[in-house]
């Protein structure tokens, strides 16, 4: 661990933030490559914790920020968190170093500080996340990494779609955003505390009870699956798309969207007793998983099949996350690291074909293979560690969710994940025939990119292929950081590697049918009931009309609210009974004013006769008494 | 309130009644005159009729002098009204205004 | 220490005067010397901080109560009163000098500054007044300028009709609060703000009586719905330095008359016993502006909604007499005004620029007014409370403290809840406004060639205030031990 290393995680990346406007305003060439110094000593100092953890040592320091209401940048640094910071800042350094080549075009148009600016915001903002212990410093930057999300994906801001787009994504979010806000502001009152290690000491002693932790584990739930994207809140992701490729890598594969998770791992102490907690997880990752799994088969977009990839893929992460600490914190966790490594390596490779072919549809790619050799066998790796394929880092990560579904008697979910990865291998195959084995009646013009861009593919690449191998590496790691965790070894393993491989054979056998008879298919998606479930599919489920239906119901009944209240009655109220009736009062009264003496003279006896009356009135009514 | 009954006191409301029919039903201007006349000569009347002494009695002198000084002054007024517009009834006059 | 407040009293007036005179004498504008009046005050602040900071409170009284004077004339700092102090002094000022390139081509230019002086200095006293009576002087004065402001400078002659309706609202509203005040007096025998002791004929009832009289009449002048419609329609048709002004630092009295009398005037628990009724009101503000300005296509009427769903926001944390909620709100005061002063302002340049605030007619303006889209965005991520902008540090207190009520009904949580919920809303409307304005295609009125980044005098505000929304978001420190002062001399320890 290097010397200030707290210091040094928050000052890198914001610093640089900070002075990237600086920087391309006097060295306009020199932005990128400061930018990738940035992130590479953030990287650095990232990985100088690593040896401590391995240690067994938890670094914790805290600076005091807000001390009044116990906001406190609590650092607490165990394997976890680690994990996730290095992802962040490894593969946020690889795709700044490929963004330079890639975003040059941009230059002229987009002022290029902005994008580096933020990529480095978030990588700091995404650091500070997975290691901070103060649930509100967490929402803190789980907020801030929004607002780059928000902000990257619409760097394109003269485009209706990317503007659109970004906006989408950070309302969305914003609805998981404000039920974690809830949860986290319950759980303060209810243990006056913040802090995460000391929730949970005091869970684990029993001096709170977990009765009344309902709401809030609901509500963590709920912040979740809005920045992991999971059902029903997923629909920001595909349109996410809009960002420029490296950042769908980084923000929308590899790393933001892992916070979800994160935060669901980081808190399941805390609510491991409060019932159906983690079966709502599993639930909410099996739908999610394959409905998503089911749009991506029939999506003709690249990024946005990736993106519902991505989605299918961070609902495995949760479901694996459902079968509690034992065995789901890890088997999550392993395939937290290699989905991320392999969906940005998928994100770059596509990153790298559109720039190319200059279209997102995969309509418009096809025999690409032979022009982007180096891109076409980087597209291969992610694609067979995604379709979980021996011995890419799928196959490992895949199995040992499997094997912990089996190990924890979750059978139905097993089922589910195990037909999702068919699903995940047919998507697949298909994405790579469209792309580079399809034969096209016109050419495509497409080359392989500079080497500046290859470098983090094949790192990428590499990573792909032999994560899998790691996985007692990280278990240690795990372990060593005192984390109860396990790995299913046995029975249940071979069943899971029996399964997987079977699922192969399946469906290399559907897909080669697939590419025999693609006409075949094509006319029956457009026919009969297949026509309608194909529709549902390629609309999203209908997903984005619900809501565009329940926002513009709400618009209307504003109108209308707007019309009958500000409108009909409050003005009504000001303008005509208020001022309307006090002139019409007034006039009731001119008559009296007519000049008319005759007229006066009456009003003047009336007046006399009702003085007189009440003069005398206690004399009459004394009179009258009397009498009696 | 018998005290307040005797037959000054209904000679005085008597007159005082006359008086504001005269005001209230009259458009002519001279017999309106002649009706504040008539309600003025009821109150002092009731002057007379409930004080006694010096104070009185001077009172009324000025109240009868006051009286003359106002008919003179209305009356003015009238004749003005009347060369001016041709009428002296208070309605057409009335019509006259602006 | 007296003979600086005495100072900050008075410097706006005698420059009001100063001005009206000067303005009559000669045909110059004397924005100038308006600038540098309001100017003076913010230094004066300096020393009272650093009083504040040490001793909590500063009281004097300058005239005794007598049989000419029925109250006294007495003055009082607390760190309350300084956080108001500093949103009035420092946005006033700001406000002053987008005036001076704003509103050069007004009829009776001097007359307006004068007016705007007079407004600060209303203002001001409200703050440091410490007798009730005293108070409402003060708060008829800022009503009776504001008014004379929204209504003789007005953009449109609709400005007469709503200049009406504006001082009927805010005046039925302080008569409410003047009878408020008159019946503790009735109780106490005092028409001191502070240490008031209550005899034994103030019974609960009669106390939540007049708890419920304040909170309407301080409810008006926060827009609290349903007493909300004067609202946008005054910012709408003010001119905007005016409209910055209310929306910023007005309200913000509401909410602070509101503490006071809530909490100082009234005795402890008073609040609390209005609590489903008030909230039930704040979570209806929060929404209803919020969808409103959803509906809405004047990009200033927008804003003046969202103004309307802040102050429910603070309506919320103060009724919900938790600390964590009524620190939040005076926190907010600061952070709201600095965010919705900077929206007016890019909302000003916008307006000027392409000639036309018709959210519809406009688009695609990022790429000529880049700073101007950048504050924008900065104040809209501001009012969603989204970190690292300061709207968070108070936002998160305000609607977190429902959750700290004690002995809380389904109801109550409920509300807590749907509060939280507001800020979805709230982001939805910050976000899609600087997306219709800024981002997309570029509409008819972007080509304009005068479309660009607005001149230094324009701009300078906007980048005080920018750079001040970052700093207190990410440094809230800067104002929070003052916020906790203010808190615990509520009798609402954070």
């Amino acid at each position: 661990m290097l010397p200030y290393t707290y210091l040094l995680l928050i000052a890198i990346p914001f610093i640089g933030a900070a002075l990237t406007p600086l920087v391309g305003h006097f060295f306009p060439r020199a932005k990128g490559w400061f930018a990738v110094a940035c992130a590479a000593l953030s990287a650095v100092v990232v990985v100088s914790i690593i040896p401590d953890v391995w240690n067994g040592y938890t670094p914790g320091y805290t600076y005091l920020w807000n001390d009044a209401i116990g906001l406190n940048l609590t650092f607490y640094i165990d394997a976890l968190g680690l994990l996730l910071a290095l992802i962040a800042t490894i593969i946020g350094l690889l795709v700044v170093i490929y963004s330079v080549k890639y975003m040059e075009t941009d230059e002229k148009k987009y002022n290029l500080s902005r994008y580096y600016s933020l990529v480095l915001l978030f990588i700091g903002a995404m650091v500070c996340l997975v290691l901070t212990d103060n649930l509100l410093v967490l929402y803190f930057f789980w907020e801030i990494v929004g607002l780059c999300s928000y902000a990257l994906i619409g760097y394109y801001y003269d485009d209706p779609k990317a503007a659109k787009a970004g906006m989408k994504a950070f309302v969305t979010t914003r609805v998981g955003d404000a039920f974690l806000l809830i949860g986290i502001i319950v759980l303060y009152w209810q243990t006056k505390s913040f802090n995460i290690q000391e929730i949970i000491l005091a869970v684990e002693t029993g001096s709170i009870s977990v009765s009344s932790f309902a709401l809030p584990g609901a509500c963590f739930i709920l912040g979740a699956i809005g920045k992991s994207a999971q059902i029903p809140l997923h629909v920001w992701l595909p349109d996410a798309m809009e960002a420029p490729s490296p950042i769908s890598a980084l923000i929308h594969a590899a790393t933001m969207v892992n916070a979800g998770i994160y935060l669901i791992l980081r808190v399941m102490p805390i609510f491991i007793d409060v019932q159906y907690w983690l079966l709502a997880i599993g639930i909410i990752g099996g739908v999610t998983m394959l409905i998503t799994a089911i749009q991506a088969l029939v999506e003709i977009d690249l990024k946005r099949l990736l993106a519902y990839s991505t989605i299918s893929q961070l609902a495995y992460l949760m479901l694996a996350a459902s079968f509690g600490v034992t065995y789901g914190l890890f088997s999550s966790s392993f395939h937290l690291l290699v989905h991320g490594t392999f969906k940005a390596l998928l994100f770059l490779c596509a990153g790298a074909i559109i720039h190319s072919v200059g279209s997102r549809s995969m309509m418009d790619m096809g025999g690409l293979k032979n022009k982007m050799r180096y891109t076409f066998w980087m597209t291969m790796f992610g694609a067979f560690a995604l379709a979980g394929i021996f011995p890419f880092g799928g196959f490992w990560s895949k199995d040992l969710i499997f094997a912990s579904a089996l190990k924890t008697s979750h059978y139905l979910f097993f089922i589910v994940a195990a037909f999702t990865a068919l699903l995940t291998l047919l998507y697949t195959l298909r994405m790579i025939y469209l792309v580079f084995y399809r034969k096209r009646d016109d050419e495509v013009e497409a080359h392989d990119p500079s080497i500046i861009m290859l470098v983090p593919l094949f790192i990428l690449g590499i990573g792909a292929l032999t994560l899998g191998f790691f996985e007692h590496t990280l278990l240690h790691f795990f372990t060593n950081s005192n984390m109860h965790v396990e790995v299913v070894e046995g029975l249940e393993y071979f069943i899971s590697v029996g399964a997987s491989i079977t699922i192969m054979v399946i469906g290399f056998l559907i897909f080669r049918y697939y590419v025999h008879n693609r006409d075949k298919l094509i006319a029956l998606s457009k026919s009969g009931i297949t026509s309608s479930l194909y529709s549902a599919a390629s609309n999203g489920f209908y997903f984005d009309r619900f809501y565009l239906w329940l926002i513009g119901g709400l618009l209307a009944t504003g109108r209308t609210v707007y019309h009958k209240f500000d409108i009909g009655a409050t003005d009504r109220f000001c303008y005509e009974t208020v001022a309307g009736g006090t002139i019409k009062l007034g006039q009731k009264f001119r008559h009296a004013q007519t000049g008319d003496l005759n007229y006066n003279m009456v009003g003047i006896v009336i007046g006399a006769i009702l003085v007189t009356i009440l003069i005398f009135l206690p004399s009459i009514i004394d009179f009258l008494m009397g009498g009696v | 309130m018998t005290e307040y009954l005797n037959a000054y006191t209904l000679l005085v409301l008597i007159l005082i009644l006359i008086g504001l029919y005269c005001l209230i039903s009259k458009r002519n201007m001279i017999k309106m005159i002649i009706g504040i006349e008539i309600l003025s000569k009821g109150v002092t009347l009731n002057f007379i009729a409930t004080g006694y002494g010096g104070i009185a009695q001077a009172l009324v002198i000025v109240v009868i002098v006051i009286d003359v000084v106002i008919v003179a002054i209305a009356l003015s007024l009238i004749v003005n009204a009347y060369t001016h517009h041709g009428v002296i009834n208070l309605k057409k006059l009335k019509r006259l205004r602006g | 220490m007296a003979s600086i407040i005495i100072l900050l009293i008075c410097i706006p007036f005698i420059s009001a005067l100063l001005i009206f005179i000067g303005g009559r004498r000669t045909e110059r504008d004397l924005g100038l010397g308006a600038f540098i009046a309001s100017i003076l005050t913010v230094p004066l602040l300096l020393p009272l901080i650093a009083y504040v900071q040490s001793n909590e409170s500063y009281a004097f009284t300058l005239i005794e109560s007598s049989r000419y004077l029925p109250f006294t004339v007495g003055f009082m700092v607390d760190s309350l009163s300084l956080i108001l102090l500093i949103a009035i002094s420092v946005l006033s000022t700001l406000s002053v000098l987008y005036s001076l390139k704003y509103v050069k081509a007004l009829h009776d230019i001097n007359s307006y500054y004068s007016g705007l002086l007079i407004f600060m200095g209303g203002m001001i006293g409200v703050v440091l007044a410490s007798d009730m009576i005293l108070f409402y002087l003060f708060w008829e004065m800022v009503l009776v300028a504001s008014w004379a402001l929204v209504t003789y400078w007005g953009e449109t002659v609709e400005s007469y009709r709503i200049g009406l309706k504006y001082f009927f609202f805010t005046h039925v509203g302080a008569i409410l609060i003047l009878v408020g005040i008159l019946w503790v007096y009735s109780l106490t025998g005092s028409t001191s703000m502070h240490g008031l002791t209550y005899g034994s004929n103030a019974t609960f009832s009669i106390l939540k009586t007049i708890a419920i009289f304040f909170v309407i009449g301080f409810g008006i002048k926060m827009a609290i719905f349903p007493f909300h419609s004067w609202l946008p329609d005054a910012h709408t048709v003010a001119q905007l330095p005016i409209t910055i002004m209310l929306a910023a630092i007005m309200l913000s009295t509401g909410a602070y008359g509101l503490m006071r009398f809530l909490f100082n005037v009234l005795p402890d628990g008073v609040g609390q016993s209005l609590i489903p009724f008030t909230l039930i009101l704040a979570v209806i503000t929060q929404f209803y502006g919020a969808i409103m300005a959803l509906v809405e296509k004047d990009i200033k009427r927008i804003l003046g909604y969202s103004s309307v769903s802040q102050m429910g926001y603070m309506f919320f944390g103060i009724c919900s007499c938790v600390g964590l909620g009524a620190g939040g709100s005076i926190f907010h005061v600061i952070n709201h005004g600095m965010a919705k002063a900077l929206l007016f302002m890019v909302i000003g340049a916008v307006a000027l620029a392409a000639g036309t605030r018709n959210i519809d007619q406009l688009g695609g303006l990022a790429k000529k007014m880049p700073l101007t889209a950048l504050a924008c965005i900065i104040g809209a991520f501001s009012i969603a409370g989204a970190p690292p902008f300061a709207g968070f540090q108070s936002e998160w207190m305000m609607i977190g403290s429902g959750f700290g009520i004690e002995n809380a009904t389904t109801l109550i949580k409920i509300l807590s809840i749907l509060s939280v919920c507001a800020a979805v809303f709230t982001t939805g409307y910050a976000l899609w406004l600087v997306k219709r304005v800024f981002f997309g295609p570029s509409k008819s009125s972007g080509e304009r060639k005068e479309v660009k980044d607005p001149s230094f005098c324009l701009m300078f505000p906007m980048l005080i205030l920018s750079v001040a929304t970052i700093l207190v978001g990410i440094y809230p420190n800067l104002f929070m031990p003052l916020v906790k002062i203010s808190a615990e001399l509520l009798g609402l320890p954070i």
